[in-house]
């Protein structure tokens, strides 16, 4: 310091050199002020909310969320009714910041929506069940105006389950026939029209679990669907079990088969990497754990105690997965959001290469707070949907936005 | 960037003028003044005057030195809301914002040195080291009610209160009405303080119609230490005005060797107002407890401050004017 004040004194004028000769505390006082200017971040970083009314009877189970054009959010999600035990279907728009936009319930007909909203062109899609006939619809709604279209209903799937979209378009659904007592898959064009649809033995009745796990009486079984390479699978009911299913995308027979021994022990969650190479999760009774990686045989016949991965005692015993690949701060990862006993969200993170745990990052405390969904931002950051209940008691939707920094951070960047 | 520049400004502000106290004081050491030096109360004490000629009746503290301690009365203006609970009925009168305590009704205090330094008879300038505790709070409340059975409803009052203590380095000018012994004065600086520890205390109270509960049914308190939610910095200008009084003698009239010389005793009242935003955006929503737990979440805000003080200044130095 004494240094810079020579310096000062020699080569700045007065009353720089003065400054510099009587008073470095005010240089040093300057440079410790310097948080006053850094202390900026947009709202619409970081936030957390919970969305609430004060009905006292009202209950809002959020399922999916999406960002909109304008860097907002959509929100999907079910709100008890009072003459059905099935949730109608609810959505809200929110802005950047979080701040609550509008709400639709757009038909009472409209219940149980399926994860995953998608995205086509102005519009989200979504599938929901109709309320009477269990039938399944492809509803779009625009996240401007609010309003609802109907993209098409298919009356003989019933029971919709699991619903992902596909790399060249259209859909695959996975269903429940009530009459025949067989699980349904069905690969659905754009427009809601079956390509094909087949049935695969569960040898039992099934339904009495299924409604249970739609009503929320039970614990929620892990219904997924999806693709991986030239096949199809859903992860359901069958052959008294509740298996891992791979289908040819072709027309829907069988080629393989990851054998569960019921509900008390199934894989909870499963996410294509690269080929054939998942990440997954998988529960045994009370048991949670957790294979970053893992090489699957779509035409092999194995085992869900096959799965050997981290055992997490920590997490809830009906704990729910959302398994996501994200690329953040220069890395390929793969996040896990997910729900621990102490009622928190926990997103853990892991290396897509290597399997390796990068970090962890817990949301919510004081209240119980239950894992939905998340999704990468367009600012970099991740925004996580989950269910509270506020005052311990009034089931509500919570919104966390992390910040960009926030996701390096978990991803073990600097 | 108004703000920014304000900030900038008053930081300035206070550095050139503790260096023109530093100069003034340099350059009275240099000087061969027969005046100067006349009485020291840390070393140079009951020193006669080196020039016999020099009158009495000249001479006025120069250099004093005390201490002040007092009480803050602590505001805080909220300039961007946040809140985690966000109703879902914008025509509803369900708001979810924060009410906040009365202006100025919550006490806090402060204690510390005070230094002056006399320019000219009339003007001085003032340096106020000094610890200060602020405090501020508000309340919010969400009720839920079945419209169908008027017994069924909840309503959740979280009391949250802060606590935020800075080491102060306040610097002001003052101008002394009077030069007699009782001295009305205004004065006018900045102020710029080291945040040393934050606390916040939430107490929660439910009441429970729906568990048949008439009246509170429980009450939780709890006190959380908050020292990342608010920046190191805290930035601002001053203003107030006071009256001082001047007991005791210059030392050229001075006998006794216990005597004190010229003893300053001040009562004030101050006003700061800052500049900026005092809580850390950046950390805002960092703590659960608080944003998950009780749904709080700091505003941006700004202290607002009145002061209330009494000092008692020793005189280190004389001056002849």
């Amino acid at each position: 310091m004494n240094l810079l004040i020579k310096i000062f004194n020699r080569y700045f004028p007065f009353p720089l050199n003065w400054l510099g000769r009587l008073n470095f505390f005010a240089i040093a006082l300057l440079t410790v002020a310097c948080d006053i200017p850094d202390n900026q971040v947009e709202p619409q970083d970081v936030f957390t909310k919970v969305y609430n009314n004060d009905n006292y009877t009202d209950a809002f189970f959020p399922i999916s969320i999406a960002q909109t054009a304008d860097s907002g959010y959509l929100v999907l999600g079910g709100k008890k009714v009072s003459d059905t035990q099935f949730l109608n279907v609810y959505l809200i728009k929110v802005d950047s910041e979080g701040e609550f936009e509008w709400e639709q319930t757009p038909s009472e007909n409209y219940s149980n929506p399926l994860s995953g909203l998608v995205s086509s062109g102005t519009n989200f899609q979504f599938f929901c069940m109709d309320k009477l006939n269990l039938g399944t619809y492809l509803v779009q709604v625009n996240d401007v105006t609010g309003s609802f279209s109907e993209v098409g209903y298919l009356p003989a799937l019933q029971y919709p389950l699991a619903a992902a979209p596909l790399n060249g378009g259209g859909f695959v659904v996975q269903g429940y026939n009530r009459e025949d007592q067989k699980t349904v898959l069905a690969k659905l064009n754009s427009n809601a029209v079956a390509v094909w649809q087949e049935e695969y033995d569960t040898f039992e009745d099934v339904e009495e679990d299924i409604i249970k796990h739609l009503i929320g009486t039970s614990r929620p079984l892990p219904f997924i669907t999806g693709s991986v390479g030239n096949s199809y699978f859903f992860n359901g009911f069958y052959n008294y079990s509740f298996s891992m299913v791979f289908v040819k995308a072709a027309d829907g027979s069988q080629t393989g088969v990851i054998n569960g021994p019921g509900v008390e022990d199934a894989i909870s969650g499963a996410t294509q990497l690269i080929g054939s190479e998942f990440a997954m999760a998988r529960y045994s009774f009370l048991d949670n754990k957790i294979t970053p990686k893992y090489q699957l045989d779509v035409n092999g016949i194995e085992v869900t105690g096959d799965l050997d991965g981290f055992q997490f005692d920590e997490l809830s015993q009906q704990a729910k997965f959302q398994i996501k690949k994200v690329n953040a701060a220069g890395k390929s990862s793969v996040i896990y959001g997910t729900e621990t006993k102490t009622g928190q969200i926990l997103l853990l993170a892991y290396d897509l290469a290597n399997g390796s745990l990068l970090g962890s990052r817990y949301l919510g405390f004081g209240q119980p707070y239950q894992m939905a969904d998340f999704a990468t931002t367009k600012d970099g950051g991740l925004v996580v949907l989950g269910s509270t209940f506020i005052s311990g008691r009034f089931p509500r939707m919570a919104l966390f936005k992390l910040s960009k920094t926030d996701l390096e951070m978990l991803v073990g960047g600097n | 960037m108004i703000k920014l520049r304000s900030i900038t400004l008053t930081l300035c502000l206070v550095c050139i003028a503790s260096v023109a106290m530093a100069q003034f004081a340099g350059k009275e050491g240099k000087k061969p003044r027969k005046d100067s030096n006349k009485f020291s109360l840390f070393g140079g004490g009951n020193k006669k005057s080196k020039n016999p000629n020099t009158s009495a009746k000249g001479e006025s503290p120069q250099w004093q030195l005390g201490i002040k301690g007092g009480i803050n009365l602590s505001d805080v203006e909220a300039t961007r809301s946040y809140s985690v609970v966000t109703p879902l009925d914008l025509s509803s009168s369900l708001t979810n914002g924060k009410i906040y305590d009365k202006a100025y009704s919550n006490m806090g205090s402060h204690i510390g040195l005070t230094g002056s330094v006399a320019l000219s008879p009339n003007i001085s300038l003032g340096f106020e080291p000094g610890y200060t505790t602020y405090k501020f709070g508000y309340e919010t409340s969400y009720e839920w009610n079945q419209f169908e059975n008027l017994q069924s409803f909840v309503k959740v009052t979280n009391d949250i209160d802060h606590v935020v203590s800075y080491m102060d380095l306040p610097v002001a000018l003052k101008y002394h009405f009077k030069t007699g012994s009782l001295k009305p004065f205004i004065q006018l600086g900045g102020y710029y303080g080291f945040r040393t520890n934050a606390d916040k205390n939430v107490t929660t109270v439910v009441e429970d119609g729906a568990a048949g509960g008439l009246d509170e049914l429980s009450s939780t308190s709890q006190r959380i230490g908050v020292d990342d939610l608010f920046i190191r910095s805290s930035a601002g200008i001053l203003g107030g005005a006071g009256l001082s009084l001047d007991v005791g003698s210059s030392p050229s009239g001075m006998s006794g060797s216990s005597d004190l010389g010229t003893v300053r005793f001040i009562l004030g009242v101050n006003y700061r107002y800052g500049l900026h935003n005092i809580v850390d955006v950046k950390t805002r929503f960092n703590d659960s407890y608080l944003t998950s737990g009780a749904y709080d979440v700091t505003d941006d805000l700004e202290l607002r401050n009145i002061e209330i003080y009494l000092g008692c200044q020793f005189t280190l130095k004389y001056k002849d004017y």
